[in-house]
């Protein structure tokens, strides 16, 4: 099925663009990853504080742990790409 | 599961995925020494699902936590949250993420399920425990360098979507009442949060999907007959409105 595949990020045409939520008319209800950063979340992260997070330097990556393991009421939280 | 952590699941089957303590007991098993311990793989971990996905956005209640919490530490076995949606389980219940991940060892939470970060999620547990975890996540390719970049996205999504939460809810059980009032598909009810699944009666899942993706409606099939539509922010009631009005035509046509 082409959807499953192609409209998170690349029309039917193979063209990119900036789709949106219900992004040239198409309402993407296949999941809730399917999600745009919104304005204010790409100008946080093009302005993100970084460092090398393999040798745990990076501060946002550590902002990010120190704040969710404190909502979780845990020690520590280690930031991951999936989960799956 | 199995190719990576060489473990075995075994399901248990609870109501939209809530299972109880019984239930626990009943799969961790009663030993007999006619039975070799030697036989069967010895259970270690239990894990819970909260929101349960196939359970339609199902909620655990903290009661029901507490007691699989008390079966499972009986039986010897750590605990696990997947709470990937634990933030729609904390905003339907007002029951706070920390008062759920209390029971658990260990708790995972993502960032991008209607949160809106593009990317992540977040293990936690003791210092001891995402120690280990940073070596396997090291190990299968998770490393990123200056991750900065993404993972300000997803404290964005943390520190400001969370509050967006209750809007999504409402906006899906928008989308379910629509369809429940037609009445040709069988909603997974009640709508607890962000997930809507309903069953079609007459028509397949595969051909169904296909008709409304003609009409600019994306969903997911789940089974023969099953199907799914997730909600998140950018979703809005105009959305929800206009994709259950092509949802009710397609499934007119096909009928």
């Amino acid at each position: 099925m082409a959807a499953a595949t192609c409209s998170c990020s690349r029309r039917r045409d193979g063209s990119r663009g900036q789709l949106r939520g219900s992004r040239r008319g198409v309402i993407d209800l296949r999941s809730d990853t399917c999600s745009r950063p919104t304005p204010d979340m790409r100008r946080a992260m093009a302005e993100a504080d970084v460092g090398d997070d393999v040798y745990g330097d990076d501060p946002t990556v550590r902002a990010l742990e120190a704040t969710t393991a404190a909502l979780l009421g845990k020690e520590d939280a280690v930031y991951m790409p999936t989960a799956p | 599961m199995s190719a990576y952590a060489g473990v075995l699941p075994r399901l248990l089957r609870g109501a939209r995925g809530i299972f109880t303590a019984e239930d626990v007991e009943n799969a961790v098993g009663h030993r007999h020494r006619a039975i070799p311990v030697t036989i069967s793989a010895s259970a270690r971990l239990l894990c819970v699902e909260n929101t349960h996905n196939l359970g339609g956005g199902s909620v655990w209640p903290i009661a029901a936590i507490r007691s699989i919490a008390t079966a499972a530490r009986d039986a010897h076995l750590a605990l696990h949250l997947d709470g990937a949606r634990l933030w729609h389980a904390s905003v339907a219940t007002g029951v706070s993420e920390a008062d759920y991940a209390t029971h658990f060892d260990s708790v995972s939470v993502c960032f991008s399920k209607a949160l809106g970060a593009p990317i992540g999620s977040c293990l936690a547990g003791t210092a001891t425990f995402t120690e280990r975890a940073r070596r396997f996540k090291q190990q299968m390719g998770g490393g990123m360098r200056q991750a900065g970049i993404v993972a300000a996205g997803a404290l964005w999504a943390l520190t400001h979507h969370r509050a967006r939460i209750a809007e999504t809810h409402r906006v899906a059980r928008r989308f379910a009442d629509a369809l429940d009032s037609f009445g040709g598909m069988d909603v997974m009810a009640p709508v607890e949060t962000n997930i809507v699944r309903f069953r079609l009666r007459t028509v397949s899942s595969g051909a169904f999907v296909d008709e409304v993706q003609r009409h600019g409606l994306l969903v997911l099939p789940s089974g023969a007959y099953d199907v799914r539509a997730v909600f998140y922010l950018d979703i809005t009631e105009y959305d929800a409105d206009r994709a259950a009005k092509i949802a009710i035509d397609a499934y007119s046509r096909l009928q």
